[in-house]
This record gives structure tokens, sequence and C-alpha cells, in this order.
């Protein structure tokens, strides 16, 4: 009788991740305060940004994407770079990476609620996001690229929830995981994680439109400056863990990360010399956005770092 | 924890605490959205539950515009009718224009903002006209800023806005359907099913498209009463809006609200079927080109030279 165990077992398991989740020492508290307060101000702002309409993000119709959307695309990428600690865990069966990839997982699935949220934030209708939803509004898969966005972000955070979330219950049961009912899910996850910054840089790269974006190095590139930033994130969130919590383990995991970016950055790095070669090189209206970023334009140049 | 819990009648202190922290939380973060009581669409239930244009049957579409025509009122304070103007058969419009004539005087741009009901405060239109220098077609360097008498020496004009075009990028990325090709070859959005994810406006070339900031502002005695749901009704905030031929005069045998302003007639209008049309005799005799043929959207607005 396995199943009515569960029934009982699972809202036991919420109610005392919940628990944990919000326990901790007065730091914890005054850190989560300070962010509830942080949150707050934002929620706030929605709020005025949808009721008075989006002229108070100072997006135009010259910039009709700004901060939302490229804020979006960077937290893809680092949803998409938490797959580093995945592959050495499960495919090269790295001991110490398996006993902290859970984190990997997790940061997966914070990155894509926030990725989320920002999309939403972003739509001059969010009251209109049933239409998005298949089966209920009008769902223009496959030919749009932000439909297939839909799916493989909420298809990735779906798996990686599930994947964190067994681990945990079965850790909670005191039970060893059955492999039959997460290992084929973290392999799809690999596989999905290339996927999701790969479709994120195809709703750019497809529009013939904007030649800066037009690129076939875009999704590519995408991927690499991902497996930088993901990793990146994740060796600094590992050492305030091993900093501030009891939670311990060795520098293997950190060393690993370390070795994956000292070839992901240069492979990005690489990329994008081949990407400035072929717009300056080129010219026309190839290197207008290239020129406008880097050195400014036709006098415009509040971009210019 | 080590310390015992200090508990009263089962219930920790700090359990009680949290209860109350959560408790706090929740009514900050009410209050914090409370600016969306104030919010237009909160309290339109029917607007809400719509459905998409092409979904509507005829009695929907009746009290969909009965709707509209009463918010409109309420809102604007102007008395407007809003019909639901079909497409012609046998009729696939086209629209050329002829660079030598065109002097840049932006009647057309001003003829649009009027005839399509566009907020008055940022002074919108779904035409921009461009001044370019002479031996250049690069739109890049087109200005559409000017603000000198026209026309300048060794200038020319281009006045740009929706190019209609039969591969339409923008219709492709829409991810709801909001947007879509009509038999007529006119492209519309349906402003009651956008969500504002102005992906659209990011695929176009051409820069037709247009985003409602903010609620547009009319003065009720300067709103043009004649409208449709697919052209120039007042767009709600939020939404995606472009330049639709003036559908609702077009398709009805009258000629778009731009051409009428034309002081040079530099503009032709027509139904591309008709073999005796003015449009099919611009398209026959003149050198003509599209903007950005390379692209493959291939345009059914012409542009050409005439001497």
């Amino acid at each position: 009788m396995e199943q009515p165990r569960h029934t009982l077992t699972y809202p036991q398991f919420l109610l005392h991740a919940l628990r944990s989740a919000t326990d901790g020492s007065r730091y914890f508290y005054a850190w989560m305060t300070l962010l509830t307060a942080l949150a707050l101000v934002g929620a706030n702002a929605w709020a005025h940004q949808v009721t008075s309409g989006m002229a108070l993000t100072g997006m135009t119709d010259q910039v009709s994407w700004g901060l939302y959307i490229s804020n979006f695309t960077f937290l893809v990428g680092l949803a998409a770079g938490a797959v580093m600690m995945v592959i050495p865990a499960y495919l090269y069966d790295d001991h110490e990476m398996h006993d902290v990839v859970i984190l990997g997982e997790l940061l997966a699935v914070a990155a894509l609620i926030m990725c989320l949220l920002f999309v939403v934030a972003d739509l001059g209708r969010p009251d209109r996001f049933w239409h998005l939803i298949p089966g209920l509004g009008r769902f223009n898969w496959p030919v749009s690229m932000l439909t297939w966005d839909v799916i493989v972000l909420n298809g990735y955070l779906l798996i990686n929830a599930h994947v964190a979330g067994y681990l945990l219950y079965t850790r909670f049961i005191g039970k060893k995981p059955n492999p039959k009912w997460y290992l084929p899910f973290v392999f799809l996850s690999i596989a999905w994680a290339v996927s999701i910054h790969t479709v994120t840089a195809f709703l750019y790269s497809g529009l013939g439109g904007r030649p800066f974006w037009n690129t076939a190095i875009l999704a590519p590139r995408f991927l690499a400056s991902a497996f930088v930033s993901g990793p990146a994130f994740v060796i600094v969130s590992l050492q305030i863990i091993r900093k501030l919590s009891k939670f311990q383990f060795g520098d293997g995991p950190i060393l690993t990360l370390l070795k994956i970016m000292r070839v992901t950055v240069l492979l990005n790095l690489f990329m994008l010399a081949a990407e400035v070669f072929t717009e300056f090189y080129t010219g026309g209206s190839h290197v207008s956005s290239a020129q406008y970023l880097y050195f400014g334009l036709h006098g415009k140049h509040g971009l210019v770092p | 924890m080590t310390e015992k819990p200090n508990t009263v009648g089962g219930v920790t202190r700090r359990d009680a605490m949290k209860v109350f922290g959560a408790t706090l939380g929740a009514a900050a973060f009410a209050r914090a959205l409370a600016p969306l009581q104030e919010w237009d669409a909160s309290s339109d239930f029917d607007s809400f539950v719509q459905k998409h244009y092409k979904e509507l049957t005829p009695s929907d579409m009746e009290r969909v515009l009965e709707r509209l025509t009463h918010s409109t009122k309420e809102e604007y304070g102007a008395d407007v009718t809003i019909k639901d103007v079909k497409p012609l058969d046998g009729v696939q419009y086209g629209y050329a224009l002829n660079l030598s004539i065109c002097i840049g005087c932006r009647k057309c741009a001003e003829a649009c903002h009027k005839e399509n009901n566009h907020d008055r405060t940022t002074n919108n239109s779904y035409i921009r006209v461009l001044e370019m220098e002479q031996g250049s077609i690069d739109l890049e360097r087109g200005n559409s800023t000017y603000e000198h008498p026209v026309p300048q020496p060794n200038r020319y004009y281009m006045p740009v806005q929706c190019q209609q075009c039969d591969n339409p990028p923008c219709v492709h990325v829409c991810p709801v359907q909001a947007t879509w090709k009509e038999k007529d070859g006119i492209v519309v959005v349906d402003y009651n099913w956008c969500i504002g994810c102005r992906y659209c406006e990011a695929a176009c070339p051409y820069h037709a498209r247009r985003f409602n900031w903010a609620k547009p502002e009319i003065p009720a005695e300067e709103i043009n009463p004649v409208q449709a749901y697919l052209s120039n009704r007042i767009r709600p905030q939020g939404v995606v809006e472009k330049c639709h031929f003036c559908l609702h005069r077009t398709r009805e045998g009258r000629l778009p609200a731009c051409l009428e302003a034309c002081p040079t007639g530099a503009r032709v209008f027509g139904n591309l079927l008709d073999p005796n049309s003015e449009i099919r005799k611009v398209l026959a005799t003149k050198r003509v080109f599209v903007l950005k043929e390379e692209l493959g959207t291939r345009p059914r607005f012409f542009y050409f030279f005439d001497k």
C-alpha cells in the first residue's frame, strides 16, 4: 500500500519545506525583509505601469523592448547554465558535484520563475495572458518563436522542479530515490537546457529586419555566454553557501565549474570576435547597430561604455 | 534546534511570529498593488472574456460593437458609429507613391492622425515622412524629424507606412494570432486580442507599427465618429496598432485619407485585380520598386520616380 502513505507524507513534506524555508537567524529575517521591501517597490511600480500605461518605463516605438526583455534573456541563460552542473554530476558520475547538483536545479527553477515574471511585466495587457494558453487562447504555434519559448521555458521549469522536488521528497521520507523516476528527466533536462537558450536566440535571429540580430552565430553565442555566466553565478553562490551555512562540501565542484568556464569563456570571446569581424569588415546596415553600441552613431552615443 | 521551543497551546512562538509576518507581508503586497483598482480593464468582465475576432458570431460582434460604442461615449464623451467592415470579393488593394512629386509637406501624416483618431499628446500617425539625401536610398540616413520649409534643395521625400506585405514578418511572430492578413491584402490587428508583447513591432522592417504606451487622448469634438472594429476606433491602452489602408473607407469604395489629403497627387491607390485601375497603369508603365525587397517581405506598397 504505497499510495495512501504518500498522500499523508507529501503534505507533511510541503509543510516541513515551508517551515525550513522560513526559518533562520536574525540576519536571515533581516535579509528577507529587505528583499520583500524591494519586491514591494517592484510590485507597486508594476501596478502603476499597468494602470497608467507602459510609457512609464521610458520605452518608445523606437526602443520597444528594454530592460525587461534583456533581463529575461540573461536569466534564460542563467537557467540554461545550470546544466553545467548536471552534466558532470550525471553524465560523468562526478560524486562531489552530485552532492551539490540540486543547487543547480533549484537555480534553474528560480531563474525561470524570474524569466516568466519579466515577460509578464513586459506585456501591455497582462489581463489577456490567457490568450497565450494553448487550448484557451489562439496559440500561434509552430510559426511564432514566442510560442516555442512559452513551451520550452515552462517545460524546463517543470522538469527541474520535478527532479529537485522528487530528490528532496525521497530524502524527507528516508528512502533511496528510484532512478526510474528522475534519471530520464535529468537526461531530458540536458537537451532541454540547450533548447531554451536556442529558442530564445531564435526569437531575435529570425528577424530579417534587424541585421544585428539576424545572424546564425546568435544561438551558439547565447549558449556559450550562458555557460560562462551560469557557472560563474553558481561558484559565487556555492562560496556564499559554504561560508554562511552548515552545508559543507569540498572544492571539487568549484574547480570543475572553473575548468568549464576556462573553455566556455574563450569560446564566447572567439564567437564575439567572429561577429565583430563580420560586421565591421562588411559594413553597411550590418555594422550600424554594433557601431552604435561600441562607438555611437549619427551623434548618438548614450550606450557607449 | 537545540533549545526547547517556546509554545503556547501547541503553537511555537516562532510560528506565531511567522504567521504575523506573513499577514503583514500579504497586506503590504495588497497595498502595493492597490493602483490596479484604477485600471480600466480591471472592471470590464465582458471585454476580459471576449473571444478572438475570427471566433465571434455576428450576434457576438453586435454586442461587442455596442459595448465599444457605449464605452467611447463614457470615456471620451463622443457619439460614434463602429462597424465591422468586411473585405470585398475580387479586390486586392495596392498603393503606389510617386517620389518625384512628393514635397514632404506631411499633409498625409496629418490626415492619418485625424482620420484614425490618433493620440493627440504624441501626435501619432501611421505615416513617417523621411527626408532623404539626393543620391541615397539608405533609410538609415533619412530624417523623419525635420522642422523646416519643404521641399529643401537636393532632398527628396519618402513617406513610409505599413507596406501590407504578402509575407508579413509581423504576422508570423505574433504569439496569439492577434494580427493577420485579410483576404483583400490588408494586415489588421484585433485590438481586443493583442497582449501587447510588441514582438511584431520588433519584427517589422519598416517601423510601421505603433504601441499605445498610454491611453490615447482626444477631445470629444475632434473624434472621427465613422469607425470600424479593425481600423480607426479608439485603441485601448497597451496594444499595438498599424496602418490599415483606411479599410473603413476603402472597403466602402472611398479612398484612404492620406491620398485625399495629398496636395501633389503623389499617391495612387486601387484594386490590383482591376486591369483598368490607375494602380495597374502605374505598375505597368513606371519603374517601380519596393522598400527592402531583399528581405523577402513582398510589399503591397510601391514607390516610383516619374522623371
